[in-house]
């Protein structure tokens, strides 16, 4: 909420607007700018303000024309319905100043009684609405600005911002795709709908955009950390890496860059780096559990199976439900050739996850290694039933006599079997 | 039968009792002053050696001779190599290497070299390779020694030398690479303190064939090499994981004398046997309803006045591979030769890629027709035979492959099998740890190590707890099984269910040859192993009934498969009707395609040997197209069969030939339509 009001307040003073959406680590999504004040006290009369400020709209929104309003205050008595509805628009800034936003939606709708055409009080009582969590309201009074004004972006960015807030995604996009033809300086906009796109998985378009946040703002950690991510996912490890470790560079407590990057050089081979940024934010964060399990599977790959090991059970230490943590505890113990206690390992992952293919497929090699051929069998074909092709490979090589016809809940039978929920 | 693959050291080693050498005492009166001392272990010293200097060394008789002159002086470089050797000789490694290991410290001189190869063996029998590798390079001979006579030349050792040196290398290799299996001993219901050998398996792996030492045999009488009876033959089923008790075979597969099954084929009904006399002849017997047959000796192609002392069936049946000693067209020691039992050409030698200048021995022919295994001692042996694979391609045979660590080692392993799968082995070993003398061991193949899968998940969002479960590549697990199908079933009378004791009739669609004729077991059981690469037309046949036509196509690719398919034999009877599953017209038309002539000349055969049967043929089709061209071609394809009978010498009115299009499906299920296209003919009177 801070970020957000601190947003809007940086663009209604008109200034240079500093996106801060890389600076700390907000809640999502990111909200719509608040209104704030103008530096000066409105004036009694005033001009006409004009019906359409050009853009950027953040400038018409923040800039009321306090020269002119203070003008003609000794001479002119009867205020005009614009000078009106400046008065109290200016008013509405002011309370959202203080933080009370009852009384600035008072006097945004005064304003907007007053001259309905005057468009900046939509767009502040849209902002204040949002801020209520008034999602509704908020887009109709988005809407009603950008129908005054159909080229006011940062209108655009806040219904985006609205709109993703009410999980209206696609309605989203499209207005951040709006406000980015608002120029340079709606880097938010590219780094709220890189989000987006990295949400659903599209992490090409999710890059572009990253890419798009730090042309606007060099000094985004987050949008480097998001770039990198995109990266990663892409598959572009060394890429991801030099993203993360900008992202460092800019913001040192950005401790998921160090653990995200350390993901990266495992996968691209970087063991000994990998292992030394995990124990870099184990060592400020020893009580992540997610950490420990990372860094006991590039010890894996490291051939540390013991060492492996004793992460995974620290990892389990810390959070006894997280299944990744068994099934790969269970993986290194058939490294190290501890056969039972890597059933005993796989049967908890299942225990806790009954759709857990690769526990079931590790199990597998546990019970083959136990001289338990028939439960191995049932394990791998299992575990190609949920997903793995590699079950059904290793049940062929193993002779195993075939798979019975598919259960429809396997989940609802495997806990039944194992007297676990 | 001997056991040649045991290794003799005894050429190698006479032990000089009274070296000059400077660390190692004499029995003298100068180093044993007590006259009386002396005498009782010269005494001894002679007595141990008239046990360790037989033939065959009496190893175990000799030992405690020697133990007691050990006593006496301890620090005699050559007592102590015999001592040593004798307990290496015994099996016991861990206590021949104390005293192998003194007398290769106190022998320094001339006879040091065999001191340090006899500890050389110790180490290798025992896989410390390092160490065997360091005394075989002590071992070699020193240059300008006066050779002896009756001990072996400086080149010889050299060459001998070399050996040990190459198996150790090997045996250092295979040891650091391996191979994921199982290996366990069968267990005391199946091996005894004596020697079991030639473990039979069937392609299904439900019973197994082997030949044993152990007491109780049918003759009684001890082996000529003294360790345990002479052989007979036991066979013992699979219940679940185990094998239930071995049991003799009666007369005529035993006798008094010593009797060896070498080979069974695929589905247990046929044995080689080898008697194990002077010439050592290979001979055949079969099972029957009455029993087995009484043994009959394989021609003189194969038996000759050496020892043919194993071999295999090919899987059709009709050749054997066969070990010989024959120094004719040998490449030097027993070579593995390929011979079709029933021809008279003599058998061929299989080449310098399988046979060495060693000892091959234990061979087996795997149920596709192409994998051999077989023993050496030649080839990258880590020691004593290990077992070899080997494949014919392209008109040669593969390099052969050393099974590997920890099926192989540096003790004997011998006579391999496998089931049809090619997941599990038996073999005969004399490793440590088994009930006594070569056991028999079942080993299980895992194949290459499956990697474990690792998940973890990342929180990608830099202010987000969300987390992304990460992707990994897919596993990709290459499945290379044996191209063989192993097809199974029982035969029984349609009209009482009762078993048939029928013949199987295997032939090559497009060949028209015949490959094999089998014959089921007396309760109608059947095993066929059909390599892949062939469209099979399988005839199951008996003179009361008529006779029954499967097709098995199997494409070369085609990897390992079981198939159970049981045949019902109906009676020849009016009313009775049989599938042509073998005859084949192209497609949309009434033109015979040739892979069906072998089905019409038996159909042919079957009219010519049944002169009053008289039947009707009865053409379908599925139930693509119209009714009435469906019937249309169904007319036109039964009398082009009828055509092909008439004009082979059957008189037309004895057929009649009618079309019914794809009114009367195969039957009324999914995959029954899929059959409906047929031809069938009906006996309407006999």
């Amino acid at each position: 909420m801070l970020r957000c009001f601190l947003i809007f307040a940086t663009l209604l003073a008109g200034l240079a607007a500093r996106p801060t959406w890389g600076q700390s680590v907000p809640a999502t999504p990111a909200k719509p700018p608040l209104p704030t004040p103008a530096p000066t006290a409105p004036a009694k009369v005033a001009p006409a303000p004009s019906a359409a400020p050009k853009a950027p709209a953040a400038a018409a929104i923040t800039a009321p024309d306090t020269a002119r309003t203070t003008a003609r205050t000794d001479t002119v008595n009867v205020l005009t319905p614009a000078q009106i509805a400046e008065q109290a628009y200016q008013k509405g800034l002011a309370s959202v100043q203080t933080k009370d936003f009852a009384a600035a939606l008072a006097s945004f709708s005064e304003a907007i009684a007053a001259k309905p055409d005057y468009a900046p009080p939509y767009g502040t009582r849209a902002a204040t609405h949002f801020e209520l969590k008034e999602y509704d309201l908020a887009l109709a009074d988005y809407d009603q600005a950008l129908q005054l004004v159909p080229a006011d972006y940062t209108s655009y960015l806040g219904r985006a911002q609205t709109h993703e807030a009410k999980g209206q995604l696609t309605e989203a996009e499209k207005d951040y795709s709006e406000a980015l033809k608002g120029g340079s300086g709606f880097g938010p906009a590219w780094y709220r709908r890189g989000r987006l796109r990295f949400d659903r998985g599209e992490y090409q378009a999710a890059r572009d955009d990253f890419e798009g946040a730090i042309r606007a703002d060099r000094k985004s950690a987050a949008a480097y950390h998001e770039r990198a991510s995109a990266q990663q996912q892409l598959g572009n490890f060394n890429e991801a890496i030099l993203d993360y470790t900008s992202a460092l560079a800019l913001q040192p407590s950005l401790l998921s860059a160090l653990l995200n990057r350390a993901a990266a050089e495992r996968r691209a081979g970087q063991l000994p780096q990998a292992l030394k940024d995990y124990d870099a934010y184990l060592k400020a964060k020893p009580t992540d559990a997610l950490a420990f399990n990372n860094r006991g599977r590039a010890r894996f790959e490291a051939q540390d199976y013991a060492g492996a090991a004793a992460d995974f059970t620290q990892a389990l230490t810390l959070e006894a439900s997280y299944a990744p943590a068994w099934n790969n505890r269970a993986a290194a113990h058939l490294k190290l050739e501890t056969y039972e206690k890597a059933e005993a390992d796989a049967t908890q992952a299942i225990a806790l996850d009954a759709k857990y293919a690769e526990a079931y497929l590790n199990r597998g090699q546990a019970r083959e290694m136990l001289r338990k051929p028939d439960e191995a069998c049932q394990d791998w074909q299992q575990a190609a039933q949920l997903g793995i092709a590699a079950g059904t490979s290793y049940a062929t090589l193993a002779g195993c006599a075939p798979a019975p016809p598919a259960d429809p809940s396997p989940a609802t039978s495997t806990a039944q079997a194992t007297g676990k929920p | 039968m001997t056991h040649h693959y045991r290794y003799l050291l005894g050429a190698l080693l006479t032990v000089a009792l009274a070296p000059a050498h400077a660390q190692s005492v004499p029995f003298t009166s100068a180093r044993i002053p007590n006259k009386e001392l002396l005498k009782i272990a010269t005494r001894a010293i002679k007595a141990g050696e008239e046990d360790y200097k037989a033939s065959p060394p009496r190893y175990a008789a000799a030992l405690p001779h020697f133990l007691e002159a050990q006593k006496i002086n301890p620090s005699n470089g050559g007592l102590n190599l015999e001592i040593g050797d004798c307990y290496l000789n015994m099996g016991d490694k861990a206590g021949a290497l104390p005293y192998l290991q003194k007398a290769a410290e106190l022998e320094t001189g001339p006879a040091a070299p065999r001191a340090h190869y006899v500890l050389g063996r110790a180490y290798q029998l025992s896989a410390r390779w390092a160490e065997a590798l360091k005394e075989f390079e002590r071992a070699r001979p020193v240059a300008n020694t006066a050779v002896k006579k009756g001990q072996p030349t400086a080149d010889a050792v050299t060459t001998d030398v070399n050996r040990r040196l190459a198996e150790c290398k090997a045996g250092q290799h295979l040891t650091q690479h391996p191979l994921r299996l199982f290996v366990d001993n069968l267990g005391p219901t199946v091996n005894s303190p004596e020697d079991e050998l030639n473990p039979l398996v069937t392609a299904d792996e439900s019973g197994l064939f082997l030949t044993s030492h152990r007491a109780g045999a049918l003759g009684g009488a001890k082996n000529t090499n003294g360790r345990g009876q002479l052989p007979d033959v036991y066979h013992t089923t699979r219940s679940g994981q185990d094998w239930g008790p071995a049991r003799t075979l009666n007369a005529p597969v035993n006798s008094d004398k010593a009797d060896v099954a070498v080979a069974a084929s695929a589905d247990g009904q046929r044995l080689l046997l080898h008697a194990d006399g002077d010439d050592g002849d290979l001979s055949e017997t079969h099972l029957t309803a009455s029993g087995w047959s009484k043994p009959h000796a394989l021609g003189s192609h194969i038996n000759t006045k050496y020892r043919e002392t194993s071999a295999t069936f090919s899987p059709d049946g009709r050749y054997v591979y066969f070990v010989s000693d024959k120094p004719e067209g040998s490449l030097g020691g027993r070579d593995i030769y390929r011979a079709e039992i029933d021809g008279k050409t003599p058998p061929v030698n299989l080449g310098s890629a399988i046979n060495t200048p060693y000892d091959e021995e234990g061979v087996f022919m795997q149920p596709d027709g192409k994998t051999l295994l077989f023993s050496s001692q030649g080839h990258g042996t880590m020691g004593g035979f290990d077992v070899f694979k080997s494949v014919y391609e392209n008109g040669k045979w593969s390099e052969p492959e050393n099974l590997g660590w920890p099926l192989n080692t540096p003790n004997d392993e011998l006579f391999f099998t496998t089931t049809a799968s090619g997941r599990y082995g038996y073999f005969a070993s004399d490793r440590p740890g088994g009930t006594g003398g070569l056991d028999l061991y079942r080993v299980t193949f895992l194949g290459a190590e499956k990697q474990p899968l690792l998940d973890q998940d990342n929180r990608l969002v830099s202010d987000q707890p969300r987390l992304t479960r990460e992707s990994r590549p897919a596993l990709v697990v290459p499945v290379v099984t044996p191209t063989v199908t192993l097809l199974k079933g029982v035969v029984t009378d349609i009209s009482n269910q009762q078993p048939v004791a029928a013949q199987l009739d295997v032939i090559n669609n497009a060949s028209g040859q015949t490959i094999g004729t089998f014959q089921t077991t007396p309760n109608g059981r059947y095993l066929l192993p059909l390599p892949s690469g062939t469209n099979y037309a399988v005839v199951v046949h008996h003179d009361n009934f008529l006779a029954y036509f499967d097709n098995m196509n199997l494409p070369s690719d085609a990897g390992y498969a079981e198939t159970k398919h049981d045949v019902r034999l109906q009676k020849m009877e009016p009313g009775s009707n049989v599938v042509l599953q073998n005859v084949f017209f192209v497609p949309g038309q009434d033109v015979l395609r040739p892979e069906s002539t072998p089905e019409l000349n038996r159909l042919l055969q079957l009219l010519s040997d049944n002169s009053r049967l008289k039947v009707h043929l009865a053409g379908h089709t599925d139930e693509a197209g119209s009714d009435h061209q469906n019937q249309d071609l169904s007319q036109r394809r039964v009398q082009a069969i009828m055509a092909y009978l008439v004009a082979h010498k059957i008189k037309a009115e004895r057929l009649t030939a009618t079309g019914y299009g794809a009114t009367v499906p195969y039957n009324d299920t999914e995959a029954g339509r899929k059959l409906s296209c047929r031809t069938e003919f009906k006996v309407v009177s006999r």
